[in-house]
């Protein structure tokens, strides 16, 4: 079971809605009923998670039985709250479980797009799961019900553990040397992987990396904190120092506590790439806005989504290959063999 | 840039058509919501979370103005490879890595959300903002999604951005999370 008992959300509501003077019993109403009647109304986001701020905002998500549903949040303002109200086909719930298998290539299809989609499940999901149920059918309430007694919270330390592999994979092929800001920036981004899997691991699979700094002050892990606080603080002429850190922790923290592989890495061309020849060399380009000519090596025509290479976490790609990575033209995955 | 008479060049439009549609979805879905984090988190004592924001708002704003002068106008907050440095001017990328580093050790310090610096390190945070929509060059400023007229302001912007840059072949720039979990074809 992921989650605290759902007394505790009505409480961290309520609490939450005081601030405005709003009864819970009233939130409800603010749903719009233009995509049909909700099937499952959910309070959940920050705030119900127990992360709330006076900025938070609430978020209602509602899952609705009809096809044409908009996508963007709906927003509403009430008393000085802000509401934001999303909505969610049913046939969209009902295929979550095969994007949340983070087991071999997402169902979502391959490369960035995939990759965003099954982000937007497990973020969805798991709001869902967390939340506080406002209203619904006993269907759909013990269809939440199941979503927290099922194996979410092991497919959240999955995902983290496929984000962890993937960033140290990124993070090793970089030169500090030649790129300190880069190696700084990337750095604090892998131990940032890293570190929502060691909280994933111990039940916190609220979704949002922002919260990493709560998360690891919940679970008392001071010395994460310091770390974290470290990447963050340090100078980018330390980036030897801190991509090592960040490459030492994400390798103990993926062998403590993530998902068992053998994982593999793979690359291929990112959105908006294309290979081209141009005099006998290939020109790879991205958008038609930036471009990179390989000087000892050829790559075959292609588009986006062509696969370059794969290998594990640990191999080092040929080296035009790894110079396409240096410069942003490949996407990187991480999958369980 | 360069302007004359009652117009303005640009060497590369397609460039100027991404720096424009990212930067101002960029700022309006993400940065002014990390900047209310912000606020929120350090108001709050929740010191950790809100240096961590700050960097991922300094970052987003940083490869922005990069789009401008060579950067990739493509990145998620999945993207393993992106480098918000990589088109950055030195001035810029000084600026950008100070306030991450500021941020870090005023939430180490503790300090509460009125210190004198932790007040003048926010107001820097909004400036370097500010500066980054600056460099968009629009005739107007930027609405506030999160407020009640936000999203109606944003329509409006956006009229017509969406047709142009897909007719360019350039990034389409919609938020992950505005994007549906599942297309029909999942049925």
């Amino acid at each position: 079971m992921i989650g605290d008992d759902d007394e505790v959300g009505l409480a961290r509501l309520r609490a939450a809605l005081d601030r405005w003077a709003i009864p819970v019993e009233e939130v409800e109403r603010e749903v719009v009923t233009a995509f049909g009647d909700p099937l499952l109304i959910v309070a959940t986001g920050s705030i119900l998670a127990g992360f709330g701020n006076r900025e938070s905002d609430v978020d209602l998500f509602v899952l609705v039985d009809s096809d044409d549903v908009l996508s963007i949040p709906v927003v509403s303002f009430r008393d000085g709250a802000r509401i934001d109200g999303r909505f969610f086909a049913r046939h969209e719930a009902e295929a979550w479980p095969d994007h949340l298998a983070y087991g071999g290539a997402p169902k979502a299809g391959r490369g960035e797009a995939g990759a965003l989609q099954v982000q937007a499940v497990f973020d969805t999901a798991t709001r869902f799961a967390l939340g506080y149920p406002l209203a619904g059918s006993d269907t759909w309430r013990a269809w939440r019900h199941d979503l927290r007694r099922g194996p979410l919270g092991e497919q959240v330390v999955g995902y983290w553990t496929a984000q962890a592999v993937r960033r140290a994979f990124t993070l090793r092929l970089l030169d500090p040397a030649a790129q300190p800001h880069r190696v700084w920036a990337t750095a604090q981004a892998t131990l940032r992987a890293a570190y929502e899997l060691y909280a994933a691991r111990r039940g916190q699979v609220f979704f949002g990396d922002k919260w990493i700094g709560e998360k690891l002050v919940r679970l008392a892990a001071p010395e994460l904190s310091a770390r974290l606080g470290d990447v963050l603080g340090s100078a980018p002429d330390e980036a030897d120092r801190l991509r090592a850190l960040a490459l030492d922790e994400a390798a103990r923290v993926v062998a403590d506590d993530g998902v068992a592989g053998p994982w593999q890495v793979e690359l291929q061309t990112a959105a908006g790439v294309r290979a081209r020849t141009l005099a006998g060399r290939t020109l790879v380009t991205r958008w038609e806005l930036r471009g990179v000519e390989l000087l000892d090596a050829t790559i075959d025509d292609c588009d986006a989504g062509a696969e370059l290479w794969r290998g594990t976490p640990d191999a080092t790609p040929p080296p035009h290959v790894t110079a396409l990575v240096r410069e942003d033209m490949l996407w990187t995955d991480a999958t369980l063999c | 840039m360069d302007r004359r008479d009652a117009v303005l060049t640009w060497p590369d439009a397609r460039r100027r058509v991404a720096h424009v549609s990212r930067g101002v979805m960029v700022i309006l879905v993400r940065v002014q919501a990390f900047l209310e984090d912000v606020d929120g988190m350090w108001a709050d004592g929740q010191y950790a979370s809100g240096a961590v924001v700050a960097r991922d708002a300094v970052l987003d704003a940083l490869a922005v103005r990069g789009i401008a002068t060579g950067g990739e106008p493509s990145w998620s907050p999945l993207s393993a490879a992106f480098d918000p440095f990589a088109a950055a001017t030195p001035a810029d990328a000084e600026e950008a890595t100070t306030l991450v580093r500021t941020g870090a050790r005023l939430a180490a310090e503790r300090r509460p959300v009125d210190d004198a610096e932790v007040v003048a390190w926010r107001a820097a945070l909004h400036d370097f903002v500010a500066g980054t929509e600056a460099g968009l060059g629009l005739s107007e400023p930027l609405p506030v999604l999160r407020s009640p007229d936000g999203m109606f302001s944003v329509f409006r912007l956006a009229r017509g951005t969406f047709e142009l840059i897909d007719e360019m072949g350039l990034p389409q720039v919609l938020p992950n999370d505005w994007s549906s979990t599942g297309s029909k074809a999942d049925r």
